[in-house]
């Protein structure tokens, strides 16, 4: 069995391939420039080109592109994609629906959104990490000088200059800056949900898409609400959310924050810059008493996979709820999460002073991974998928 | 302690201080049903905090009759006075929320015993007077004979598939509508964080999302007049008076609009109705004698609770419950601490999924009737005013 991996430099290829491997598939990888845009005709043809010359059963990418499911579909290839961006606009285009599909979606929020539209190629799948690798990554000295915290935090803060939300943000009415400013101080109070797309009504899409009318494709399955919710104000409540939080915890604790942004505001805040995704991110996670995660707004009730990756390193994990930790992950045994910032505050107490219960949920949480959230046991779980369905 | 009981012979006499409320009468029939005396004081009062009128007519009594306990639902700052001088104590239970009395300074006086049905309201009360505010959910008093109690064409007239009976919260009276006066820029803030609020239930974040500044800018737009003697942040006032009041409103007409969208609704109200759609407005029912069998007959009751009660459960869920009433409520906390979902009542998590159960109990008259009977028996077991008023007492220390 043959599956061609397509590379678009996307987290966990080497572990995705590693496991179709280890499961009996020869996996041929192909990457194309970055100069093609990927719905261009070069990424096209590309695509065209080798699925013809040679036979292959699965089509996979991390994250899902509908131009590959159309070539896909025309030839007749199933195509396996697994999405852990949110939010991702091209799981709702129109494509979706194309019978060669197994969209594997991590936010079961989105995968009931999908079916209540009709929409019976896709699946829901957590995300996975891989232990084996996390545990032969060595720790010096060094490492432990550079990474060692009582609490820390990696992640974005999506406050990059020229964010879609403030480009649009200029340009609209005063009643709706005022309303979306109210709705991004009621999201940033919000731990465990998310209330952007609801709270927004008609009019305010009206007065969002007068001053930055966004395009639906054809036959989307996307609105404009998914849209400005999930793409421009999600991001600026998260950026909010953020930064406030960790503001705050860091008033208390020593606590460094891995990330891009700008925090020089924040003179209590370590900010330690960015940190290499494969090897010292595993070593953070591993080194930290507390990892902290915040889940972006647009991701209903998945786990993000920080979590899984945080977890796998054997660190411990305090978050903000989300429902499909249901029956996957017990809260107080495999991790513990917040409903507040002085929630969070008074759990980082805790933990700091009961090493013992810390450690115990960690390990418990790593084990539990180790078992159920690999790649190699989320890979068979979708070839399950498809041969069930193809009979 | 006060001794109270004087005499063998003699029973405990209470004045109930009465302010025409929703089961006022309930409640001085169950102080019979306990063996108390009861009289009724209820000279109208033009306001509970400056009525001198009032205070000096209650003082007369006082000296004449002395009872040995004053009781009202409300809190009346007025009567706490009196009964301050008088040494009396004075129990009230509070069914509104947010009650805007319990600013008063007059709430500490020491003769007070206050009883809140809100938890994280007790919660933010008892910190400021510790000495005498408590927690006690609302009650009901049961309908015991229902073969004598209603007739078959009263059954007849108040069967519909689908009832609310309550105010929209949209009156031209209410003070929230003040907030229509403001810019662009703020009345837009209001309106984002009223809706935002209508998408949760079980926790309220206007006053957390009110920053100093929108406080100050708000508080000189509005400029409403502060009342002597009152303890109150103005940003406790925005969030509930204001705020709150207005996503009260919101939220009421957009779930009985996505219920009515469901199956044609029956509103019994005062309100104005004109903006929904497939509802018939049956006008107001008197809530003694037509509420409670309208709540007996209908198929579905709906119930969405004021989103300025943060976790308590409203009157109106042991009202319909208390008469073998099948209720669709909003899910609150304390509803289902006190409730089986499922079992005694049916809870919602959001519109979609109150409009799901609309449509499933309506086709399913066999499991409504069950959680209806389930539900009157827990409200007789536990939550009668007969045994709620006996845990006041006790908690009070008069018994």
């Amino acid at each position: 069995m043959k599956v061609l991996y397509i590379d678009y430099n996307m987290i966990g290829k080497g572990d995705i391939i590693d496991a179709f491997n280890r499961l009996g598939y020869t996996v041929k990888e192909v990457k194309y420039p970055l100069i093609y845009g990927e719905s261009s005709d070069e990424y096209r043809n590309a695509i065209y080109n080798e699925l013809n010359d040679s036979t292959f059963d699965i089509v996979f990418t991390s994250n899902y592109y509908p131009l590959v499911s159309e070539v896909c579909n025309l030839l007749g290839v199933i195509y396996v994609s697994w999405t852990y961006d949110s939010p991702r606009i091209a799981l709702y285009d129109a494509s979706i629906d194309n019978s060669v599909n197994y969209a594997f979606v991590f936010d079961s929020y989105e995968y009931y959104k999908l079916k209540s539209m009709g929409v019976d190629t896709v699946y829901y799948m957590p995300l996975a990490t891989n232990t084996d690798r996390i545990k032969s990554l060595k720790i010096n000295d060094e490492d432990r000088n550079a990474f060692e915290a009582d609490v820390s935090f990696v992640a974005s803060l999506y406050n990059e200059e020229h964010n879609l939300y403030d480009r649009l943000y200029a340009r609209l009415d005063d009643y709706t800056k005022g309303y979306l400013d109210a709705v991004l101080q009621a999201q940033g109070n919000i731990y465990g949900g998310c209330i952007i797309e609801d709270s927004l009504d008609d009019d305010i899409i009206n007065n969002i898409y007068k001053a930055m009318p966004y395009p639906i494709a054809n036959r989307s399955y996307a609105s404009l609400k998914y849209v400005y919710a999930n793409y421009f104000i999600a991001r600026k409540a998260a950026t909010f959310q953020r930064i406030e939080f960790m503001n705050r915890v860091s008033e208390k604790y020593i606590t460094k924050v891995y990330t891009g942004g700008d925090l020089s505001e924040f003179p209590n805040i370590m900010h330690m810059g960015t940190v290499d995704y494969a090897t010292d991110m595993y070593k953070v996670f591993k080194l930290s008493k507390i990892n902290i995660n915040i889940t972006l707004p647009s991701i209903r009730t998945g786990i993000p996979l920080r979590i899984i990756d945080i977890m796998g390193a054997g660190g411990f994990v305090l978050t903000d709820y989300r429902e499909d930790f249901e029956g996957l992950f017990e809260a107080g045994t495999d991790y513990v999460y917040y409903t507040s910032i002085n929630d969070a505050i008074d759990k980082i107490e805790y933990y700091l002073k009961h090493e013992n219960e810390r450690h115990m949920i960690a390990s418990n949480a790593q084990k539990k991974v180790e078992q159920n959230f690999s790649y190699i046991v989320k890979i068979k779980k979708m070839l399950d998928v498809i041969a069930d369905n193809r009979g | 302690m006060l001794l109270l009981i004087i005499g063998g012979e003699m029973s405990v006499r209470i004045l109930l201080c009465g302010v025409n409320g929703l089961g006022e009468e309930a409640i001085s029939r169950s102080f019979n049903r306990l063996d108390y005396d009861v009289n009724i004081y209820d000279r109208k009062c033009d306001n509970y905090d400056t009525d001198k009128g009032y205070m000096h007519n209650l003082v007369e009594y006082m000296q004449k009759e002395k009872p040995d306990i004053v009781f009202s639902i409300d809190f009346l700052p007025i009567v706490s006075k009196v009964c301050q001088i008088f040494k009396i104590i004075y129990i009230s239970w509070i069914y509104d929320c947010p009650e805007i009395r319990l600013y008063s300074s007059a709430v500490s006086n020491l003769v007070n015993k206050i009883f809140l049905f809100d938890k994280i309201q007790y919660e933010r009360f008892h910190r400021r007077s510790p000495n005498t505010v408590y927690y006690m959910p609302l009650a009901t008093e049961p309908v015991k004979d229902f073969e004598n109690w209603i007739t078959k064409e009263e059954k007849k007239w108040y069967t519909h598939n689908l009832t609310f009976v309550g105010s929209l919260y949209n009156e031209k009276r209410r003070q929230y509508h003040e907030l229509e006066k403001l810019d662009a820029y703020d009345w837009g803030f209001v309106n984002g964080l009223a809706r935002a609020q209508t998408n949760v239930y079980g926790y309220n974040f206007i006053y957390d999302s009110l920053s100093d500044d929108m406080v100050s800018t708000l508080k000189r737009k509005l400029d409403y007049a502060s009342i002597d003697d009152y303890v109150i942040e103005d940003r406790e006032v925005l969030a509930d008076q204001y705020i709150g009041a207005y996503a009260s409103a919101l939220d009421r007409v957009m779930t009985l609009q996505a219920a009515a969208d469901v199956n044609t609704l029956h509103i019994y109200t005062d309100s104005d109705v004109s903006q929904l759609h497939n509802v018939i407005n049956c006008g107001v029912a008197d809530s003694v004698k037509t509420t409670p069998k309208i709540f007996h007959c209908s198929r579905i009751n709906l119930n969405m609770t004021s989103k300025t009660i943060q976790s308590g459960i409203p009157l109106r869920v042991f009202d319909v419950l208390g008469v073998g009433g099948f209720l669709i409520t909003n899910y609150q906390p304390e509803i289902v601490e006190y409730f089986k979902p499922g079992e005694d009542l049916v809870v919602y998590e959001d519109i979609k999924d109150m409009q799901d159960k609309i449509k499933y109990y309506l086709e399913h008259e066999e499991e409504r009737s069950a959680i209806a009977r389930h539900g009157y028996e827990t409200i007789c077991n536990n939550y009668t005013y007969d045994i709620m008023l006996k845990k006041i007492f006790e908690i009070a220390g008069v018994i």
